[in-house]
């Protein structure tokens, strides 16, 4: 992780408290901004509050004031001087930014014709940032693994625990193979550049040798165009979401493709009773459900179900 | 022999010394379409991909004249390590390379100007201040361009004459 571009995302005076904090990045997962509101950052698993001298503490009467000047100057670091640039990915309430950020936004929403045009007046900026965590999907490889290829495999979990995390670390692990598995050329549409973190088109993490990404590709188009252009043995996409994912993802079962996907959720019930994820359920499309635990480690397993729902791994159980 | 030489030497620094600003003209002539060029191609790398300054202005640096390329990339390396404000930024980096700008003032302010506006709000306000200092600059260019030939004959003449007042008052 760059230390020294995340820094740059801040104004001055909290970039130097950052500084003095004296932080392991690699344990820093989100940092919240709110105008009049106490600078917060998730470390280590838990919630502090950074003080005015660059400490980090528990008591919230002791922590930074963020001011409106501070959030707003933010936001243009964050988009570097070029909101217009993000103005497709904050119609949705967020942007990522170089090396698959993910900095969520809230403020006064502009509405045209029932639908959101933009955020302005934004007074709220959570950044979350992407960690590479590699070989934490070791323990899921053994579940997704067919004799010579993979299942088509849907990973179900709350946010923020980790499941484009795993998913990433699934990609590159099936792109380089194993001792005993032969790796297989991955498609990867990341719709909101947090699989790859691409920039400029390349990708900053490290997802094998075997992967293509199509960066910013919305992913019904996405999966049409990665099994005409790069002919890829598995698909990978980050969140599905609306219908036309559905039906991107029947195209690509129809194809021979082998598909990786993730999904909110807190449990396989809790899909099933999704309209949406009716028909794929029922059409046994998914051969592998992958379930998450609520902890902050990412790929971490509650259980896995096949697609008939026969749970074939219960954490505690084994 | 010495009094010809003298007065050969007077005529001629006084129609050098006005050729001189002919030449200026010209070359802010010059740079004005080169500014424009700049815009023209800034436009197209933020219409075609939606870029965001500091890569838009990377990527067009080595087709635009080297001072230039010299701003854009300066400008585009300081909004990465984004210190204060963009008019700033941009105010600054315009400033080292005004030197070499063989521009006026006013052409200069305009310039600023324009980092005033960029960055804020969405794709088609951007744009229309893009356009807009385009147009402001194409009218100057034309303007420039229909005056330059009247401008060199006012030249021509009154290097002449001063030198030929220079001349009899010497004489």
């Amino acid at each position: 992780m760059n230390e020294q571009q995340i820094l740059n995302l801040f104004p001055v005076t909290v970039r130097r408290l950052l500084y003095r904090a004296s932080l392991n990045w690699e344990q820093v997962y989100e940092i919240r901004l709110r105008a009049g509101g106490p600078l917060i950052l998730l470390y280590r698993e838990r919630e502090m509050f950074l003080n005015g001298q660059g400490r980090l503490t528990e008591r919230i009467e002791e922590s930074y004031q963020v001011s409106i000047e501070e959030v707003e100057a933010t936001m243009g670091y964050v988009a570097n001087y070029s909101l217009y640039a993000y103005e497709e990915e904050l119609k949705q309430g967020y942007l990522t930014i170089q090396g698959g950020h993910r900095v969520g936004v809230a403020g006064k929403t502009i509405v045209e014709a029932s639908r959101v045009k933009g955020v302005q007046y934004i007074s709220c900026i959570n950044i979350r940032l992407a960690h590479e965590v590699k070989d934490c999907a070791r323990q899921v490889l053994p579940f997704i693994w067919d004799k010579d290829s993979v299942y088509h495999t849907l990973i179900i979990s709350p946010p923020r625990c980790g499941k484009t995390t795993l998913l990433r670390d699934l990609i590159r692990l099936i792109s380089n193979g194993t001792k005993d598995k032969k790796g297989r050329t991955v498609a990867v549409i990341d719709e909101r550049s947090e699989i790859a973190g691409c920039y400029h088109g390349v990708p900053q993490n490290d997802l094998g040798v075997r992967t293509d990404v199509l960066d910013g590709c919305p992913k019904t188009e996405g999966m049409m165009m990665a099994i005409r252009s790069m002919s890829p043995e598995v698909i990978a996409v980050d969140e599905l979401g609306v219908y036309e994912d559905v039906h991107a993802v029947e195209s690509v079962v129809n194809c021979g493709c082998k598909l990786l996907a993730t999904v909110h959720g807190s449990s396989i019930e809790d899909i099933q009773e999704k309209p949406l994820f009716q028909r794929l359920m029922q059409e046994r499309i998914f051969q592998r459900y992958i379930l998450l635990c609520d902890t902050r480690l990412p790929g971490h397993m509650k259980a896995v179900f096949n697609e008939r729902g026969v749970c074939l791994y219960q954490e505690g159980r084994g | 022999m010495n009094k010809l030489i003298g007065s050969i030497f007077i005529l001629l620094s006084g129609v050098l010394l006005c050729d001189f600003e002919y030449q200026k003209l010209k070359k802010r002539i010059h740079m004005l379409k080169e500014i424009r060029q700049m815009c023209l191609l800034l436009g197209n790398e933020i219409r075609f991909s939606r870029n965001p300054l500091p890569d838009a202005m990377n990527h067009i640096a080595n087709r635009c004249a080297p001072v230039l390329e010299r701003f854009l990339r300066n400008t585009a390396l300081d909004m990465r390590t984004c210190h204060g404000q963009l008019y700033e930024i941009f105010s600054q980096n315009l400033n080292t390379v005004r030197e070499s700008l063989p521009v006026t003032k006013e052409d200069i302010d305009r310039f600023i100007c324009l980092g005033k506006y960029w960055g804020f709000l969405d794709y088609q306000v951007q744009m229309r201040y893009l356009e807009e200092y385009e147009k402001e600059v194409e009218a100057q260019i034309t303007e420039l361009e229909n005056t330059l030939p009247i401008q060199r004959r006012i030249y021509t003449t009154a290097g002449l004459a001063g030198s030929c007042t220079l001349l009899v008052l010497l004489l």
